[in-house]
C-alpha cells in the first residue's frame, strides 16, 4: 500500500514538471513565433519604405521630366500629366510619412527630403497654363541641382532602409531557422513524457488490478468466513440454549439429589435399627443351630432304617428276573402270532386282486348306466314334444267341440228337452275341464321346451304384476299380500312369473273361510353350507357349499295340509281335495317344482292341517 | 253402395275351423265374400294365379300339412306382387314362441282360435273393421295380437 501511494506521488511530480515544463517550452515558443512575425513584418515594413521611396523617385523624375517637356513643347497636356505625378508624389510622400513614424531617424531624413522637394519643385509647381517661360539656362542648372539635392536625400534614405533590411533579414534567418527546432524540441519532450507516463501508468494499472484480483478474493474469503460466523454463532445460540436446559436439568438434578440424600439419611436411620434386629436375630439362630444338632441325630437313626429297606430291594430285584424269564415265552408265542398275520395279508391281497376285477366291472357297468342315461334323456325329449303336440293336438277336435256346442247353445237350444238341456250342458263343462288340463298339461311340457332366457328382474316388479292379476280374486277375499326385501335376481322371468303366480293364486285358493288370507313373500341371501340340514339329498347344487343362495319364501295362514303330503303336492295331477270344494288339475305346484329345477334350484313345502303352508324355494343367486 | 264384396281367404286344413269361420263371417253381414283353401300349397297356387283378385285380408292357420302357415308367411312377404296382403294368423297355439316368430316373419295379426263362436264373431267383426289401419306400417306389437 505504501509502495502504491508512493508511486502515485511519483506519477503526479512526473505530471506536474511535465506540465511545468511543456507550458514554459509554450511559452518560450509563442515569444518566438510572435517575434518571427514581427521580424517578417519589419522585413516586410522596410520593403514598403524601398518601395515607396522609389516610387517617390520615379514621380519626382517624371514631374520634372513633364515639366521639362512643356516648357519645350508648350503642350497643355504635359502640364496634366505633371500634376498627375505630383499628386501620386504627394500620395507617396503621405504614405511614407504614416510608414515611418516609429523610426526618429528616418524621420528626420524625410523632413529633408520633404524640404528638399518641396525647394525642388517650386518651378515645377509654379508652372501654370497659358504662358510658357522661357528658357532659362542658368534656372534650369539650379533646378537640376535641386532635383539632384532630392535623389541624393531619397538615395540616403534608401541606403539607411536598406541598412535596416539587412539587419532585419539577419534576424528573420536566425529566428526562422532557431522556431523549427524549439517546435521539435518540445514534440520530441512532449512525446517522450508522454511515453515515460505511459509506462508508469501502465505499470501502476497492472498493480492495482492485481491489487483489485487480490481484494476481491479476500472479500470473498471473508463473505465465507463471515457466513460461517454465522453459522457458528448460531451454532452457539442453540449450544448455549442446550447449556442453558441442561443448567436447568442440573438444577432440578440437584434438587432431586438433594431430596435423595434426605431420603439415604433416612433409610441410614432405619438400617441402624435394622441392624439392631439382625443381631437380635443372630441369637436366635444359635438356638435354632443347637436344635439342628438335634434333628442330626434323628436322619443319622433314619439311615440305618433305609440300610434296611435296600436288603429288601434286593429281594424283590431276584423277582423280577423271574418275571424277565416269563416275557421271553411271551414273545416266542408272538412270533408265532406273527407268522399268522402274515398269511392273513396274503389272503388280503388275493381279495384286493378280486376288488380290481370287481371295479372294473363296475367301470364297465358304469359306462352301460352312462349309455342309458343319455338314451333316458333322447327318450324324455321325445316323450315332451310327443307331449306338447298331442297336447297342441288334442285341443283341436275339443275347441271344434266347444265351438259347435256354443253354436247348439246360440240357435237350438230351445229345441232340447230340459232333461237335454242338463246333459248338454254337463257335457260343456266336461269340455272346459279337458280344455283347462291340455292347458296345463301345455303349460308344464312348455317349462321345458322354451328357450331359458336369463335376465336380471326385479322380484318386486314380478309380485306387483300378478297383485294386478289377481285383483279380483285378492279383493274379493280381502286378502293381505306383505313383501319383504325382495331382491333383484337372475331368472327367467316368464317362467319366474308363472311360479309366484301359481303359489299366490293356491295361497288364495286354499284359504280358511273364516279369516282373510295373509300371504308374506320374503327373501334372504344364504351361504351354500348353512343349506346342508334342509334340504334333500339328492338336489345335485347342494355340495356347493362357498355359493350363495336366493332363499325366497311364500307362506300363508290358509288351510295348509297334513306334512305327509309334502312331497306328493309337487307331482303331476295330484289333488288332495275334491273337484266340487276346490277347482284345479293337480297342476300348479308341479309346474313350480318345474320351473324351480330350471333354474337349478330346490322347493320344499312344510305345513300342519289349518296351520297355513310355507314353500321355501333355493336356487343359485347368480 | 255398390261396391264389390271384400275377399277374404282362409287357409286351414281343419274343415271345421272353415265351416264356423265362414258362418262367422256370414252373421257379421259386411259384405265380403269367404275363400278358403286346405293348406298352404294350395293357398300359395291360389294366390299366385293372375287372375285372382288381391285378397282384402288373409286368415293364415299355422300347423297344415305340406306347407305350413309359417312358410307361407314368408314367401308372401317377399313376393313382390303380394307383399301388401293384411295376414293375420289364425292359429290354436298361444305360445309366445309361435306369436314372436310370425310377428318377426311380417304377419298384421294374431287370431288365438277361441272356444266360443260368440267370440270369434266378435274377433272377426273387430279384425275386419280395423284391416285396413295394418295394411299401412309402421304397424306395432300393441296392436298386432287379437287374442279375444
Amino acid at each position: 500500500m505504501k509502495k502504491n501511494r508512493h508511486s502515485l506521488l511519483e506519477v503526479r511530480l512526473i505530471y506536474v514538471i511535465t506540465t511545468i515544463f511543456l507550458v514554459g517550452l509554450s511559452i518560450y515558443l509563442f515569444f518566438q513565433i510572435k517575434n518571427l512575425i514581427d521580424i517578417s513584418n519589419w522585413v516586410n515594413h522596410t520593403n514598403q519604405v524601398n518601395q515607396s521611396l522609389q516610387k517617390l523617385s520615379s514621380s519626382l523624375l517624371e514631374a520634372e521630366s513633364e515639366h521639362r517637356g512643356y516648357l519645350l513643347s508648350g503642350e497643355a497636356v504635359m502640364l496634366e500629366k505633371r500634376d498627375l505625378a505630383l499628386n501620386s508624389l504627394k500620395v507617396e510622400q503621405h504614405l511614407l510619412d504614416s510608414l515611418l513614424k516609429d523610426n526618429p531617424e528616418q524621420i528626420q531624413n524625410l523632413k529633408k527630403l520633404n524640404l528638399a522637394i518641396v525647394e525642388g519643385l517650386v518651378n515645377i509647381k509654379n508652372t501654370s497654363a497659358g504662358k510658357v517661360p522661357e528658357y532659362d539656362k542658368v534656372g534650369s542648372i539650379e533646378e537640376a541641382k535641386k532635383i539632384a539635392y532630392v535623389k541624393h536625400h531619397i538615395e540616403v534614405m534608401r541606403k539607411a532602409e536598406n541598412q535596416l533590411l539587412t539587419l532585419r533579414t539577419k534576424d528573420y534567418t536566425q529566428l526562422s531557422f532557431k522556431t523549427p527546432f524549439f517546435l521539435t524540441v518540445l514534440s520530441v519532450c512532449a512525446l517522450l513524457m508522454l511515453l515515460v507516463s505511459y509506462f508508469r501508468i501502465n505499470t501502476e494499472l497492472h498493480n492495482t488490478q492485481n491489487l483489485q484480483h487480490e481484494l476481491l478474493f479476500e472479500n470473498v474469503e471473508k463473505g465465507k468466513r463471515a457466513a460461517e460466523l454465522v453459522i457458528a454463532n448460531i451454532e452457539l445460540i442453540y449450544e448455549n440454549k442446550e447449556k442453558e436446559k441442561r443448567a436447568a436439568e442440573l438444577v432440578i438434578a440437584n434438587n432431586e439429589l438433594v431430596f435423595q440424600n434426605g431420603e439415604k439419611e433416612k433409610r441410614a436411620a432405619e438400617l441402624i435399627i435394622a441392624n439392631k434386629e439382625l443381631v437380635f436375630e443372630n441369637e436366635d439362630k444359635e438356638k435354632r443351630a443347637a436344635e439342628l444338632v438335634i434333628a442330626n441325630v434323628e436322619l443319622l437313626f433314619q439311615n440305618g432304617e433305609k440300610e434296611k429297606r435296600a436288603a429288601e430291594l434286593v429281594i424283590a430285584n431276584k423277582e423280577l428276573f423271574f418275571q424277565n424269564g416269563e416275557k421271553e415265552k411271551r414273545a416266542a408265542e408272538l412270533v408265532i402270532a406273527n407268522k399268522e398275520l402274515f398269511f392273513q395279508n396274503g389272503e388280503k391281497e388275493k381279495r384286493a386282486a378280486e376288488l380290481v376285477i370287481a371295479n372294473k366291472e363296475l367301470f364297465f357297468q358304469n359306462g352301460e348306466k352312462e349309455k342309458r342315461a343319455s338314451e333316458l334323456i333322447v327318450a324324455n325329449k321325445e316323450l315332451e314334444s310327443l307331449n306338447y303336440i298331442s297336447s297342441h293336438d288334442l285341443q283341436e277336435p275339443l275347441r271344434s267341440i266347444q265351438m259347435f256346442a256354443s253354436r247348439i247353445v246360440g240357435k237350438d237350444y230351445e229345441n232340447l228337452t230340459d232333461n237335454g238341456k242338463s246333459y248338454f250342458k254337463k257335457m260343456q263343462n266336461a269340455a272346459v275341464r279337458m280344455q283347462t288340463l291340455l292347458d296345463d298339461l301345455l303349460n308344464y311340457s312348455r317349462t321345458n321346451n322354451e328357450v331359458r332366457k336369463f335376465k336380471r328382474t326385479n322380484l318386486n316388479t314380478i309380485v306387483n304384476e300378478i297383485i294386478a292379476d289377481l285383483k279380483e280374486t285378492i279383493d274379493e277375499k280381502q286378502a293381505t299380500i306383505e313383501t319383504i326385501d325382495l331382491p333383484v335376481v337372475n331368472i327367467i322371468p316368464f317362467q319366474f312369473r308363472q311360479l309366484i303366480h301359481n303359489l299366490i293364486s293356491n295361497a288364495l285358493k286354499f284359504s280358511n273361510s273364516d279369516t282373510p288370507p295373509h300371504i308374506q313373500i320374503k327373501s334372504n341371501v344364504v351361504q351354500g353350507d348353512e343349506l346342508e340340514s334342509e334340504l334333500p339329498s339328492d338336489w345335485p347344487e347342494k355340495g356347493l357349499r362357498e355359493a350363495k343362495y336366493c332363499h325366497i319364501v311364500v307362506s300363508d295362514n290358509g288351510i295348509g295340509f297334513e306334512p305327509e303330503y309334502s312331497e306328493k303336492i309337487f307331482e303331476v295331477f295330484q289333488r288332495l281335495h275334491g273337484r266340487e270344494k276346490y277347482k284345479g288339475t293337480g297342476m300348479g305346484l308341479a309346474i313350480v317344482k318345474k320351473i324351480v329345477e330350471n333354474h337349478n334350484g330346490v322347493i320344499t313345502a312344510t305345513s300342519e292341517l289349518n296351520k297355513g303352508a310355507k314353500f321355501d324355494i333355493y336356487f343359485p343367486f347368480n | 253402395m255398390n261396391t264389390p264384396p271384400l275377399t277374404i281367404v282362409i287357409a286351414d286344413d281343419d274343415e271345421d275351423d272353415r265351416q264356423l269361420f265362414s258362418e262367422a263371417l256370414d252373421e257379421l253381414k259386411l259384405k265380403t265374400s269367404v275363400y278358403t283353401v286346405k293348406d298352404g300349397v294350395e293357398l300359395m297356387d291360389y294366390l299366385s294365379k293372375e287372375e285372382t283378385p288381391m285378397p282384402y285380408l288373409l286368415f293364415l292357420d299355422l300347423n297344415m300339412p305340406r306347407k305350413n302357415g309359417l312358410q307361407c308367411l314368408k314367401e308372401i312377404r317377399q313376393s313382390e306382387r303380394l307383399k301388401e296382403i293384411v295376414v293375420t294368423i289364425y292359429s290354436t297355439s298361444s305360445s309366445e314362441k309361435d306369436i314372436e316368430e310370425t310377428f318377426q316373419s311380417g304377419a298384421n295379426g294374431y287370431l288365438k282360435k277361441p272356444n266360443n263362436f260368440g267370440m270369434l264373431k266378435k274377433a272377426l267383426h273387430k279384425i275386419v273393421m280395423y284391416a285396413h289401419v295394418y295394411r299401412d306400417p309402421p304397424f306395432n306389437k300393441a296392436n298386432f295380437l287379437f287374442k279375444v
